[in-house]
């Protein structure tokens, strides 16, 4: 039964990453952050962990803040709430305020949280292509190897790898500022509008030289291959050119892209016709 | 009239707003064990081998049962159906085993500890190829043991009038194709279970999410005597329902199996889906398959309607299997066609079996039609809903199929449809966005529906010595209100406050027959038994009066002179005006009906204690009453005869802007008017009306029970998809069109199932509008739209 897994629930980092290094039952614990992924998988009973490790009380870990160099900081446990209310993030990287909106509805953006989503490594998480495409970095910790920062570009292996070393927690994002001038993009297509899992999920940061060419052009997809990616041949297509001029070179680069798959959700062809779609319209619009 | 039209809280309101209403998931006997099945992990197989002896060591097991140690109980209308399966297993969902347990973790442990083990067998899951010769048979000997050489089901409805060939061949345009609508879920909110229990007596009582509790009180009579106990009864009691939209309509294996473990183990066993069992073992709506062709002639006059029907039955025959007995009503009879064919075929495959759900075969049907007709609109060169005016019903009119049509407000739903949508504009504009609008129509039962002997509802209705009204009736309240039109009908028929009317709990022990709350009808023909025995019950209450009204009025007049001795004495003389006639009831005072003086105005409650405990025998205020509509059994196999006492009307009308880079449809607004005879509580009708338009709205667009090789890939609400309110956040107009049906009560028609008929239809007909493309096949998903827009865009290159 459910009711019956022990749960942790340290009131501090060190607490926490203390449990995690040496767990008192010999299992090393599941950390659980808002749990909106993790109590889905347990109600489903295919997995079943040892312990769970409750972090919701570790207040360190919440928060936004900017840093000296211009970029966004945002604990792991900060809510989808925390950042749509935050003006911070709204004045720093509002794609991420609009992907928090659509993510479930009110009752999981008050309790899941940015670190779950990330930690989650589901292709489909909403907020990993803005993290992918603005640029970030994530900041790991463990008692043994103390703290690890690496760019979130690469930190999935594959399918549902995530580079989290064991006994490390997600500590939170260092998120890079925008380059001045740029615009940025976020766009999900769900199932329907509210409580869907992305079919396709994209953001883009963009600026323009005073030429009207494109100096900058970052673009990331979700749901439309392992992991988010980003679009190479979409960006390599446009950068250098005025966008209405290679906003349809830039849609099918990104029908190139990506890898989608036929599921119960969507299929491939759909994923991939959508993604260059809805990319053009955007760079066209720039 | 003080209450008809108007919308006093309901009965149930409190109770269900604060979660104190007893749901059968909340329901607990003492001593009460949890039950678990075990279904099969085949859509076809033999089963060679059931092992039950580890699931029996497990500690808390107290029975575990199979059709080896059991007796056999045979189910659905067509018997074709075993509570446990015997030898062979049809579709995933099959019961092969039940376990009785202490708790549901200890059952759901114990029934999958269960061995079982199967020879596969060939399977069919398209009924297209399980028509075809030499294809795998889903049952290959029919109930009594006699060889089957087909999958068709043997059940028949067809409907041939006119010459449709003559008629083809003179039309001036035809527009024909072909449509298709998917399983579904009914996605109720409370989810399906029952308790069994026996008394001493080996009496059995079954607490059950049913919308037939009388029909039900027949099958658990029926398997009673299958299992030997012979003369002995089943009284079904019904809790709250949160939902029934036709899962309530036959009886289920689970309550067969609750029924056999509480028989076993001599304890009352509880059967309770959860959400995901619910999805993966409840009979969702069929999936159908519908050819139609239309025509008409240089003026717009319909000509013939040409209709086959393939419907995909599933493993087993459920009542949702009669769905063409409602098919039928749109097919002959909405709008006026003089030559029709329809015919279907009903067909066995290894996919889940379906059941009734809400509209019952009208959505598959009306889906095909309205679509099909705005296709030869535009054949024709005719405004669609110019068509439908040229062809539309009226009332007094005589169908090809029987049905005899006194009201109808179908002229009116059409023209008020197209004026809240501003058709005349926005119809057919090429003004450069994606956007468009459509309609359609529906013609449902409005006055019950004969699909079976006896299409009646009986009322008991009792006055207490305070004058309070207890109401029982044999019709379900599942969320619909029920209850509420029974008070407003009760408060103005008989002369009570609403809140003053008790609806006593559905029971089979305590209320009259009712055929089941089905067919849109509970309201129509429960609130008809109500006037009947309204009627007995004053003519009781003013005979009384007549013997005590003169004393009780004496009294108060003394009364009144020992606290006022200068009152004026009564204006006329009530004494000469005494006759059963002259009396009136209101508000719970009984007075003669010419005058309002307050002396002359006794309390009912005053009346019934004089009555009650009256020197030299008393007497009690109890009178029944049961209305049959004047309707009749239809010949199915000719498809005549007149179902329903009397028919409801309506058109709906949608706006929708595609997204033509993801194919994504919003809705901008949508019109409903809908002919309903009289409005009994506004605030119910709003609710009932609204509720069937998400409903339909997720049939357009959303929902999709999908299955592979029979095996169910979306259960859970995770995939699929229904409209929250996000998706219903557009203005919705709603306007009803009081016809005053004189076979109605308070001249009301039924209206349960009616607002999600033709809700798909419209938005495909407004999608087509709005981009050109039609999308056959229900739901109308994003990746089917832009899969067209791409072929329509390719093609113009
Ligand atoms: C109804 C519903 C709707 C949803 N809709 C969406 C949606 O629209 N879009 C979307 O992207 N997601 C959606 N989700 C998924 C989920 O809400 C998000 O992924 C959310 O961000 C997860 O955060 P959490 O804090 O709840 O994670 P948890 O469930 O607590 O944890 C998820 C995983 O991350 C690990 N973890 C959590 N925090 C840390 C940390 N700090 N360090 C290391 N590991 C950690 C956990 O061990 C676990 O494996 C939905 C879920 C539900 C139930």
């Amino acid at each position: 039964m459910l009711a019956d897994i022990p749960v942790h629930r340290p009131s501090s980092l060190e607490e926490a990453l203390a449990l995690l290094a040496d767990p008192p039952d010999g299992e090393r614990p599941t950390p659980m952050a808002g749990g909106t992924d993790i109590m889905v998988v347990l109600n489903s009973r295919h997995v079943v962990p040892s312990s769970v490790l409750d972090l919701w009380k570790l207040d360190e870990l919440r928060g936004l803040s900017v840093q000296d160099d211009g970029t966004l900081w945002i604990g792991a446990l900060s809510t989808y709430r925390s950042i749509i209310a935050s003006p911070l993030a709204n004045a720093h990287c509002p794609a991420l305020v609009e992907a928090a909106r659509t993510v479930g509805a009110v009752q999981i953006q008050s309790r899941g949280t940015l670190g779950g989503n990330v930690a989650n490594a589901s292709p489909a998480g909403d907020s990993l292509p803005v993290l992918l495409a603005q640029g970030c970095d994530v900041v790991l910790q463990s008692r043994d190897g103390g703290r690890r920062t690496r760019s979130f570009d690469g930190f999935y292996a594959g399918y549902r790898q995530a580079d989290i070393q064991p006994g490390e927690l997600i500590i939170g994002f260092r998120i890079h500022a925008l380059p001045p001038g740029a615009t940025s993009w976020y766009r999900k297509v769900g199932t329907r509008l509210a409580q869907a899992i992305s079919k396709v999920v994209l953001a883009g940061v963009a600026a323009c030289g005073d030429d009207g060419t494109l100096t900058t052009l970052r673009i990331a997809a979700g749901s439309v291959a392992p992991t988010p990616i980003r679009l190479a041949a979409a960006e390599a297509a446009g950068l250098g050119g005025r966008p209405t001029d290679v906003a349809a070179a830039v849609g099918a680069g990104a029908r190139a892209d990506v890898t989608p798959i036929d599921d119960v959700r969507s299929n491939a062809l759909y994923r991939r016709e959508v993604s260059g779609r809805l990319v053009e319209s955007w760079v066209r619009s720039l | 009239m003080t209450y008809m039209g108007t919308s006093p809280t309901r009965p149930d309101a409190a109770a269900k707003a604060t979660g104190r209403a007893e749901y059968i998931s909340d329901a607990v006997r003492p001593g009460m064990l949890h039950g678990a099945i075990r279904f099969s992990e085949h859509a076809h197989a033999r089963i060679l081998r059931i092992d039950t002896s580890k699931a029996e060591r497990i500690p808390g097991v107290r029975a575990v049962i199979t059709a080896e140690n059991t007796p056999e109980v045979r189910l659905g209308f067509l018997r074709d159906n075993l509570a446990l399966k015997k030898g062979k297993v049809r579709q995933f969902r099959d019961e092969i085993a039940a376990v009785a347990a202490i708790d549901p973790d200890i059952a759901a442990e114990a029934a999958a500890a269960i061995e079982v083990e199967y020879e596969p067998l060939p399977a069919v899951f398209d009924p297209i190829e399980a028509l075809a010769e030499g294809a795998p048979l889903v049952h290959d000997v029919d109930p009594r043991g006699r060889p089957v050489t087909s999958n068709l089901m043997p059940v028949h409805f067809r409907h041939f009038s006119g010459d449709v060939e003559k008629a083809r061949a003179a039309s001036a345009y035809v527009a024909e194709g072909e449509w298709s609508t998917p399983l579904i879920q009914q996605t109720c909110m409370g989810t399906a279970g029952c308790i069994a229990e026996f008394d001493p007596q080996m009496n059995l009582t079954v607490w059950a999410k049913t919308q037939i509790p009388f029909l039900a009180q027949r099958d658990f009579n029926g398997a009673l005597a299958q299992m030997g106990l012979r003369n002995k009864n089943a009284r079904v009691i019904v809790p709250a329902l949160g939902g029934g939209f036709g899962t309530g309509l036959d009886t289920h294996c689970y309550e067969y199996i609750s029924i056999l473990l509480a028989w076993k183990t001599g304890k009352p066993v509880k059967v309770q889906y959860n959400r995901d069992q619910e999805f993966a073992y409840l009979s969702p709506r069929q999936s159908a398959t519908v050819r139609m062709a239309q025509g008409c002639d240089r003026d717009g006059r319909l000509t013939f309607r040409h209709v086959h029907v393939v419907q995909d039955n599933g493993a087993y025959g459920s009542w949702g299997a009669t769905y063409p007995s409602v098919m039928l009503l749109p097919a002959t009879s909405l709008y006026r066609v003089p030559n029709i064919y329809f015919d279907c075929e009903l067909v066995y495959t290894n996919n889940t079996y379906a059941q009734a759900m809400r509209g019952y075969g009208n959505p598959e049907l009306t889906f095909a039609l309205e679509s099909n007709l705005d296709q030869l609109a535009e054949e024709a060169g005719i405004d669609a809903a110019q068509l439908r005016l040229i062809n539309c019903n009226e009332p007094n009119e005589v169908t090809p199929m029987g049905l005899k049509v006194a009201t109808c407000g179908l002229r009116e739903c059409l023209e008020q449809t197209a004026e809240r949508l501003d058709w005349d504009n926005k119809r057919g504009a090429p003004d450069g966005t994606a956007r468009g609008v459509g309609m359609a129509s529906l013609i449902h039962v409005g006055g019950s529906g004969r699909i079976y002997r006896s299409d009646a509802s009986g009322v008991i209705l009792r006055f207490d010595d305070w004058g309070n009204l207890y109401l029982s009736s044999g019709g379900v309240e599942m969320g619909q209100g029920l209850h509420s039109s029974l008070q407003i009908v009760a408060a103005d028929a008989i002369g009570v406050a609403p809140d003053r009317v008790f609806i006593n709990q559905t029971d089979t022990s305590t209320c009259p027959w009712d055929v089941g709350t089905h067919a849109s009808r509970g309201a129509f023909t429960a609130c008809n038994a109500l006037l009947m025995g309204a009627t007995k019950l004053r003519d009781k209450v003013f005979r009384a009066a007549v013997e005590l009204y003169p004393q009780l009025v004496e009294e108060a007049l003394r009364k009144q002179r020992k606290r006022d001795p200068d009152a004026p004495a009564p204006s006329f003389d009530w004494r000469s005006r005494i006759d059963a006639d002259a009396f009136d009831l209101r508000e719970g005072q009984v007075f003669l009906s010419n005058t309002d003086d307050p002396v002359l105005r006794v309390d009912l409650g005053k009346l019934i204690r004089a009555a009650h405990f009256r020197d030299g025998g008393g007497q009690m205020f109890t009178v029944e009453a049961f209305y049959d509509p004047p309707s009749e059994l239809p010949d199915w196999e000719q498809g005549q005869g007149n179902m329903s006492a009397c028919y409801t009307f309506g058109t709906q009308g949608v706006e929708v802007e595609v997204d033509t880079d993801t194919g994504d449809v919003r809705i901008l607004k949508m019109a409903a008017v809908l002919d309903v005879g009289k409005v009994i509580n506004p605030q119910i009708l709003r609710g009932q009306t609204i509720g069937a338009l998400a409903q339909g709205v997720g049939y357009a667009l959303y929902e999709e029970v999908k299955t592979e090789r029979g095996r169910i890939l979306n259960p859970n609400f995770t995939d699929y998809k229904i409209p929250t309110a996000v998706e219903m956040d557009f203005p919705i107009e709603l306007e009803f069109v009081e016809t005053d049906e004189p076979t109605g009560p308070y001249g009301a028609k039924g209206i349960g199932e009616p607002g999600l008929v033709p809700t798909a239809p419209a938005i495909a007909n407004a999608i087509a509008d709005a981009v050109g493309v039609r999308i056959h096949d229900l739901p109308i998903t994003p990746e089917k739209l832009l899969a067209a827009l791409r072929a329509k865009n390719e093609e113009a290159t």
